[in-house]
């Protein structure tokens, strides 16, 4: 049995060993975090273990005892929105949207490490999340902004 | 995915992982998992997870510099520590490995000096500065001899050469861009008192199944005086009789030439002398 806190909820599982966390996740219907290479290249599975943001195809369920995990789901709700999901939305950083919730996690990391970023910061913390529709242009913008509003959100 | 996995451990000492990993020849180490886990490599049936034993240190001052085996390749990018030794060459080298940060996030320092094999910057670069690996219940072994013979126990740490007086270290890669697999790289560590070479360790990489030292620039360079022209007969000399062999694009002649311009490059970079 493995016993982890699921975005802020203590959850116990016992799972095939050979299951990743994506696997754990998409067979709970956690179907945020999007299921891509199960290589660790594309990083559509992107969550938070202890704070990190790794490629939970790469992170196998038995391992998470005792760790804290966050997805996407945990980040905001409909009508109650994360300023990085609603930076998301204004700039207009979604088409297909398949990346998103990799990038969102991503994001998260970043703003938890440097809550001012440069573009620099962001397209280094983006490296990973694969995009083939926005060319990454509108997820820099967004990132920004959203680091913008929690600041004065913060002053 | 590993089909045939049917066990994971997370042995709470390194004398419970010893065990484990001695009890099972279907067993394995597991870091951060980011090649065994997607190897398919049915062979393995037992996991033994080492994460959890704190063997994740950086210590990079004093006379006996060291990385934790599962210490993540992002550490190695943001400690000041790391950043502070030899110029921070084992901060790039560790970027480099993996230009997906999420991956650095994950991929521990003794996974990738051990399994990058061809494309492993860090292992190069490690491998120059002298990298002995402290492997549980056996001592030190020789990164290079590692790379010849295998591994069977459970590294905790590797050892490196400390900074000092006249030791310098360069390295230098060929790529189509810059956060792509090298086509060829060199890492020149260079010890210089009273204005000769005492000692060099000149390593290739990107070729062949692991990087490799190339003794016979380190021989060309010991005793000299480093200036342009030492550089040149080293890169040029040195490489005399290497074979490389043809890749898909890549002859081997046109390889062995991108390897004397990375070994002159890293030369050049270690030494600091310019106009090779």
């Amino acid at each position: 049995m493995t016993e982890f806190h699921l975005n802020g909820q203590l959850v116990r599982v016992d799972s095939p060993v050979n299951w990743s966390l994506l696997r754990l996740l998409r067979e709970q219907r956690w179907w945020g975090t999007k299921h891509g290479c199960e290589g660790g290249e594309c990083g559509a599975c992107a969550v938070l273990v202890d704070g990190r943001a790794v490629p939970s195809c790469l992170t196998l369920a038995h391992s998470l005892h005792g760790k804290r995990v966050e997805t996407v789901e945990g980040l905001g709700k409909p009508g109650d929105l994360h300023p990085l999901q609603e930076a998301f939305v204004d700039v207009g950083a979604i088409q297909c949207g398949y990346c998103t919730p990799g990038m969102l996690m991503a994001s998260l990391e970043l703003l938890r490490r440097i809550p001012d970023p440069t573009e620099a910061d962001v397209r280094d913390a983006l490296t990973g999340t694969l995009c083939r529709c926005t060319g990454y242009v509108k997820p820099v913008e967004a990132v920004l902004l959203a680091a913008q509003k929690m600041q004065e959100e913060l002053s | 995915m590993l089909f045939a996995l049917e066990h994971y451990h997370r042995p709470r000492t390194l004398a419970e992982a010893g065990e484990q990993l001695a009890s099972d020849s279907g067993a394995r180490v597991l870091g951060g998992g980011t090649r065994i886990l997607t190897s398919r490599d049915d062979s393995v049936r037992s996991l033994v997870d080492v994460t959890g034993l704190g063997l994740d240190g950086l210590e990079l001052g004093g006379e006996e510099p060291f990385l934790g085996a599962t210490a993540r390749l992002q550490d190695l990018v943001d400690a000041p520590a790391v950043q502070g030794y030899y110029g921070g060459i084992l901060s790039e080298a560790a970027y480099l490995s993996n230009p997906s940060r999420l991956k650095r996030n994950v991929a521990t320092v003794a996974g990738e000096i051990l399994e990058a094999g061809r494309l492993g910057v860090l292992s190069a670069v490690a491998l120059a500065l002298g990298a002995r690996l402290v492997v549980h219940d056996e001592g030190e072994c020789d990164l290079e001899e590692v790379h010849v013979n295998g591994l069977s126990g459970i590294v905790t740490a590797i050892r490196l050469e400390p900074e000092g007086e006249g030791r310098t270290i360069g390295f230098d890669t060929v790529s189509v861009v810059e956060t792509s697999n090298p086509m060829a790289l060199s890492v020149a560590w260079v010890e210089v008192d009273s204005g000769k070479v005492v000692s060099s360790r000149i390593v290739m990489g990107a070729i062949g199944p692991h990087p490799v030292r190339l003794r016979a620039v380190e021989e060309i360079l010991q005793g000299e005086s480093p200036d342009v022209a030492l550089i040149e007969r080293a890169a040029r000399d040195g490489l005399e009789g290497v074979q490389i062999g043809d890749r898909p694009g890549l002859s081997g002649d046109y390889l062995c030439h991108l390897v004397r311009v990375t070994v002159r490059g890293a030369l050049s970079k270690a030494t600091g002398i310019v106009g090779t």
